[in-house]
């Protein structure tokens, strides 16, 4: 890593046709991925990320360029092409203290997984692959992408920020496939920890292995979904909703120039009464959170929805200029090589009042949907999908049968608005789950959780066969 | 650089017990421009190490390119090949590489892009509704060179260029999206005029959408529509796939799996396409592969590890993302071919029926199963009525089995292109390869609406 004063040439050049603000990006990751299929480990693979990304603002016109020639002339001549894009009136000389401020840990580290050899890794993810094959005879095989990411960056900026922080994620991938009477089915686990290995003595590989494999045998069991539009009881684990629905149209870079349902409706009715959403990168061990973000800002806690009111944005530096409102601290890129903006950290309905007794009991016909998996959102017509891993079919007020195979869609105003009944915090969970999934968007896949309470929504469009 | 990276990983590559060694390292230059404005660069260099020793083999990659950086690399690779049963031969060319066609250099000319880009706009511009569209228009240069220790030097500069927009459509304060996508080897293959247009008339067109009432219905999909379900289909022609118990195309080389009218090919030197090289990330020799012809499953695509696996002989589809990534089992160029009917007979072929202009789900994870190919994807587009096009429809989706849909597809388009590549929108999931498909009727495709009666 370059020194203090380095970095200050680097920014001074970024700033010598007159830019409004500079910042530079610096990083060196160690990475580790290994699949398992089946027992066999293919393709382990280790490496090392090193590069740095410089960026620019002239007014609210932003420019960015990145190397991996982490070198002072490398950057300085990075900074000199990126200043000539633009120019402006901005006299700012950059002053940094002499060394870079580590950033307060809220998530510490237990066991550090670059200190582990890949074999001992390959051990605790064959255990995963042993207990789901020992699970029920009908599981035939279990697939195991496993990935270890550890990130030392710096951010120096023209506002004097000189910080550094280091970022360490587990993440976890499994899917185990049952088969019977010619029908394959699969059941999977994602499950991505700001943690080390000590995520393992957390949640046994035993248990995953298990979790999967029941997964699979239920849905092999699991009758085609039925479609249409219908009552939707949402359970715990799908909080991928709150992120699809509303989460990227409350974004600052989508709401910005205008392109969000949300743009210009602080203050409005956008949900219905029972609903408040935060985005809160703060929750230590959370999978979305962060020390600092990557302009160096501290994360909040940000409460975007107070009981249906429309209350903020997350809200980044450029978009804090373009819209007027404080940055919250959820500026976001994958590495260097994304340009960061706005995005989610742990974004979370707040639990209410409603048990699950309840909610269920209320819906006549309509489907309890377990769990989910990816989706997408068009955050400028409010429409939104995202895939049903699990769910059942609730008739008369009872879960009854599985059903698989569904896609679940709707429209963000319209959805919001029909949150009919919001659930109890569950006793095991707080507000928020620690784990979590990466977000693929504009500056890269970033990690965040999404979690939600039980939710009754009144109406959704499922498609499936 | 090369030679230097070379000679220090060679060094540590002996003095550790590598029995043979490969070194992948890229060279390359991006230049982004945003639509309507802004600028990014880029400037990549980073190298893959693979090894094998004692039969087995490892990797590790590196952006730092000092010598303990290189070193770290190297006892990384040896750690790696320790944890894995088998290992994979590093190659030794005895065959000729095939010519590909030469990389348009006006693509690493930012003058020529900045141009295009001005069309872009102005094309944009002349549509007063899509004041809100916005993309980007990407030039990539990538020199990428494989070394290894049973002689092997070779070298290739590919350039590729492309252009993704979301077409935004405003009226009366509501908006309607399209996902427009142009590109490939050559710069004027990014055609603005015609991009625009196309991205026009989808999204100006989605106003006032009705609802579909569920059933089974004979779809029309326009090539870049079609082009999504391509790719999403592609992923079952991996032979890994097939080997780790994927159901799809298991037992069935050699045998039907789809319509008589269906031929797939992978074609590495289709410059209409992104991907042309004359060799993959291990430096074995392309060449075009058929996979379907006339609806006979011929081939897979395959690994090093998997035509072994299979008996088979080794084909040239290892290929990295980037050298960041491992590598794995991707098609260059994936092309459904295209058939003889111009647009307007597919309209009447089809008579009734949906046309389906819009998925927002489509690779395997995300609305495709990755292991038996079912699928749900939600879908907009048009009714079709008499062979016209009629009002628009939302609110539904379509499913089914993607093998089904190979079987199901009854009449095809002359008129083919490659669509976007879902690792070409911004947080894509990065996978290697482009996709494309003419415009096609499929029979029999399950959509869920709202029930028939309201």
């Amino acid at each position: 890593m370059l020194s203090a004063t380095a970095y200050e040439r680097i920014l001074t050049a970024a700033l010598s046709t007159g830019a409004s603000y500079a910042e530079v990006f610096a990083e060196d990751t160690r990475k580790n991925t290994i699949q398992l299929n089946g027992r066999k480990a293919a393709s382990p693979m280790t490496g090392r990320d090193y590069g740095a990304s410089i960026r620019v603002f002239f007014g609210t016109d932003s420019f960015y360029a990145y190397t991996s020639d982490v070198t002072e002339d490398g950057l300085l001549e990075l900074a000199a092409k990126v200043a000539a894009l633009g120019n402006g009136s901005g006299r700012l000389r950059p002053s940094l203290p002499g060394e870079a401020k580590p950033a307060a840990k809220t998530n510490p580290i237990g066991i550090y997984p670059t200190a582990i050899i890949s074999a001992e890794k390959v051990d605790i993810l064959r255990a995963i692959t042993d207990a789901a094959l020992a699970y029920d005879a009908r599981i035939k095989t279990a697939n195991i992408n496993y990935i270890d990411l550890d990130q030392d960056f710096i951010i120096a900026n023209s506002d004097g920020v000189f910080a550094r922080d280091r970022r360490v994620y587990t993440r976890l991938r499994v899917n185990a496939m049952a088969e019977s009477s010619a029908r394959t089915r699969v059941g999977n686990v994602n499950r991505d920890l700001q943690m080390g290995l000590e995520r393992f003595e957390q949640e046994t590989p035993r248990q995953i292995g298990e979790k999967a494999a029941a997964s699979a045998i239920t849905l092999l069991n699991a009758r085609p979904c039925p479609t249409g539009e219908m009552t939707v009881v949402l359970g715990e684990d799908g909080g991928t909703f709150v992120h699809e629905a509303c989460g990227h149209a409350l974004e600052a870079c989508r709401v910005a120039d205008g392109g969000s349902i949300f743009s210009g409706k602080l203050g409005q009715q956008v949900a219905s009464a029972k609903v408040s959403v935060w985005d809160d990168g703060t929750i230590p061990s959370a999978f979305g959170s962060i020390d600092i973000d990557d302009e160096g800002i501290r994360p909040t806690r940000n409460l975007l929805i107070e009981n249906g009111i429309l209350r903020n944005y997350m809200v980044d530096r450029l978009g804090s200029l373009k819209l007027g409102l404080p940055p919250t601290g959820c500026c976001r890129k994958e590495s260097y090589r994304f340009c960061p903006t706005s995005r989610m950290t742990n974004t979370y309905i707040q639990p209410g009042q409603d048990t699950r007794e309840d909610i269920i009991g209320s819906v006549r016909h309509g489907l309890y949907v377990k769990s989910v998996g990816g989706g997408t959102a068009h955050v400028n017509t409010g429409g939104f999908d995202f895939v049903v891993d699990e769910a059942y079919v609730v008739e008369d007020g009872r879960i009854t049968y599985p059903v698989s195979g569904a896609t679940l869609s709707g429209n963000t105003l319209e959805v919001l608005h029909n949150i009919e009944m919001v659930g109890r915090q569950s006793g095991e969970r707080g507000p928020v789950d620690l784990g979590g999934s990466v977000c693929g968007a504009a500056s890269g896949n970033v990690p965040v959780t999404s979690t939600i309470p039980m939710l009754k929504i009144r109406k959704l469009s499922i498609g499936g066969r | 650089m090369l030679n230097y990276i070379w000679e220090k990983v060679s060094y540590w590559a002996r003095e550790l017990g590598a029995d043979d060694w490969e070194l992948y390292y890229v060279d390359s230059a991006e230049t982004v421009l945003e639509l309507p404005s802004g600028e990014d660069y880029s400037v990549q260099k980073g190298a893959a190490f693979r090894c094998t020793r004692a039969g087995k083999t490892g990797t590790a990659y590196t952006e730092n390119f000092n010598s303990e950086a290189l070193e770290q690399m190297v006892r990384s690779a040896i750690d790696n090949s320790q944890v894995v049963e088998q290992g994979v031969e590093i190659y030794c060319s005895s065959q000729e590489y095939p010519r590909v066609p030469q990389g348009d250099e006006r693509i690493e000319d930012i003058r020529a892009v900045r141009a295009l880009h001005t069309r872009v706009n102005k094309e944009i511009a002349k549509y007063k509704v899509l004041s809100q569209t916005k993309g980007r228009l990407v030039a990539n240069s990538s020199t990428r060179s494989i070394l290894n220790s049973k002689g092997l030097h070779v070298s290739h500069k590919g350039n590729y260029a492309f252009c993704h927009m979301q077409v935004t459509a405003e009226r009366a304060g509501k908006l309607n999206t399209a996902n427009i996508y142009g590109g490939g080897s050559r710069l004027d293959q990014i055609d603005p005029e015609k991009l625009v247009k196309r991205g026009y008339d989808k999204a100006a067109n989605y106003f006032d959408a009705k609802k579909v009432p569920s059933g089974n219905y004979r779809i029309l999909l326009p090539q870049d529509t079609a082009s999504l379900i391509i790719q999403g289909l592609s992923v079952f022609f991996s032979a890994k796939l097939v080997l780790n118990g994927s159901p799809v195309f298991a037992g069935k080389l050699g045998k039907r799996v789809a319509s008589e009218a269906v031929s797939i090919s992978n074609d590495p030197f289709d410059e209409m396409g992104v991907y042309c090289a004359p060799f993959d990330s291990k430096g074995v020799p392309t060449r075009l592969q058929p996979l379907v012809e006339s609806g006979i499953l011929t081939g897979f695509l395959h690994s090093a590890a998997t035509s072994a696996g299979m008996d088979v002989e080794l084909t040239s589809n290892e290929e990295r993302f980037q050298y960041n990534y491992p590598a794995d089992i991707y098609p260059s160029n994936f092309k459904l071919h295209g058939g003889k009917k111009d647009f307007a007979e597919l309209l009447s072929e089809l008579g009734d029926g949906l046309y389906v202009t819009e998925l927002s789900a489509y690779f395997p994870g995300h609305g495709i199963n990755p292991i038996t190919g079912d699928y749900s994807i939600p879908a907009r587009g048009f009714a079709i009525r008499d062979g016209k096009v009629g009002s628009a429809i939302a609110d539904f989706s379509i499913a089914g089995n993607l093998y089904e849909f190979l079987g199901s597809i009854s009449a095809l388009g002359n008129d083919f292109e490659y669509g976007l590549p879902s690792s070409f929108y911004k947080g894509g999931p990065t996978w290697y390869g482009c996709y494309g498909s003419p415009s096609l009727i499929v029979n029999n495709i399950s959509v869920s609406g709202v029930s028939p009666d309201g």
